[in-house]
């Protein structure tokens, strides 16, 4: 009986506790945060392989190049954004409304290491184009030498990608000498 | 993914005999687009999400009493993407919308449609003496 009550009169404190263990049950079986607004349906995207490297394809209709944040750290690929959920014109009714909305955070792990300091992305016809071009073997980057991953405490910054920053790159085997 | 039903009983007006197997892949490769739609006294207006499809392939058609959107993405097929081909949907339409003013256009991958509503279709004030 006090449990309708608690309804009725804070249905949206039941919700959002709703919300909070489900988005929490996610964050321990895929380490992922989704917005019930997309429900289980991520940005679809896809991962390329090419000669070259990989090209990342993320479904982000109405969004704008700046209104979705690209990061990469080591072989983590995150882009995050949020598109916000479509109001009628005043005076309008809504007949259908199927477009998702909400704030997503899609997280890609490379198979293998790219040259995170050259990624490039953009955004054509709604579909953020990501390119990861793969490492090029005898370029003068400096390795940190503390840069194990296993060792990298959680809240490490993430390296965005920025023309001609120096990444972090987490070495599994010895770089060849050049 | 949303139901392909309204895409299975429809004849491929392109497909001839020997093309029939690629259509049936191509159709199944298609998307149905996820749709806003709203309304009001003087409008329809249809937004529909069809990532990738470029203005010059796609395609607004007005049949007798529907409307159908299509769009193609460029590459998709060619790559054997696991990612829509394309998009496809079609709606009855019950309103008598001015025809010849309905516009489309597209953007960031939405497609947007709008349809006028025909004279007799817009609640007219009636005067009182």
């Amino acid at each position: 009986m006090s449990e309708e009550k608690k309804k009725t009169a804070s249905g949206r404190g039941a919700l959002a506790e709703l919300k909070e263990a489900v988005t929490g049950l996610f964050d321990q079986v895929v380490g992922l945060t989704p917005d019930l607004g997309f429900r289980r349906e991520f940005p679809k995207h896809e991962l390329r392989v090419e000669d070259d490297g990989y090209l990342a394809l993320v479904e982000i209709p109405g969004l704008r190049r700046d209104e979705v944040e690209v990061s990469i750290s080591g072989r983590a690929l995150s882009i995050s954004g949020e598109r916000p959920r479509f109001n009628p014109p005043a005076d309008s009714q809504m007949i259908r409304s199927e477009r998702p909305s909400g704030e997503f955070t899609l997280a890609i792990r490379l198979p293998a290491e790219v040259d995170a300091g050259a990624v490039a992305a953009r955004v054509r016809d709604g579909v953020l184009e990501i390119k990861l071009p793969k490492p090029t073997a005898g370029r003068g980057q400096s390795i940190d030498v503390e840069a194990d991953e296993a060792s990298q405490p959680a809240d490490e910054p993430s390296s965005h990608e920025r023309p001609g920053d120096r990444s972090r790159m987490p070495w599994e085997d010895e770089p060849t000498q050049s | 993914m949303g139901s392909k039903d309204d895409l299975r009983d429809r004849k491929d007006p392109r497909a001839s005999v020997g093309d029939e197997r690629n259509a049936r892949v191509r159709r199944r490769n298609y998307a149905r687009p996820a749709v806003d739609i709203y309304s009001n006294d003087v409008e329809m207006v249809v937004l529909a999400d069809m990532p990738g499809v470029p203005k010059s392939d796609l395609d607004v058609t007005l049949e007798k009493d529907e409307l159908v959107i299509e769009g193609r993405v460029a590459d998709r097929e060619a790559s054997e993407s696991a990612l829509p081909w394309g998009y496809h949907r079609r709606f009855r339409l019950k309103t008598n919308f001015d025809r010849d003013r309905i516009r489309a256009g597209i953007r960031g991958g939405v497609l947007r449609v709008v349809l006028p509503k025909a004279a007799g279709e817009r609640p007219q004030k009636v005067p009182v003496d």
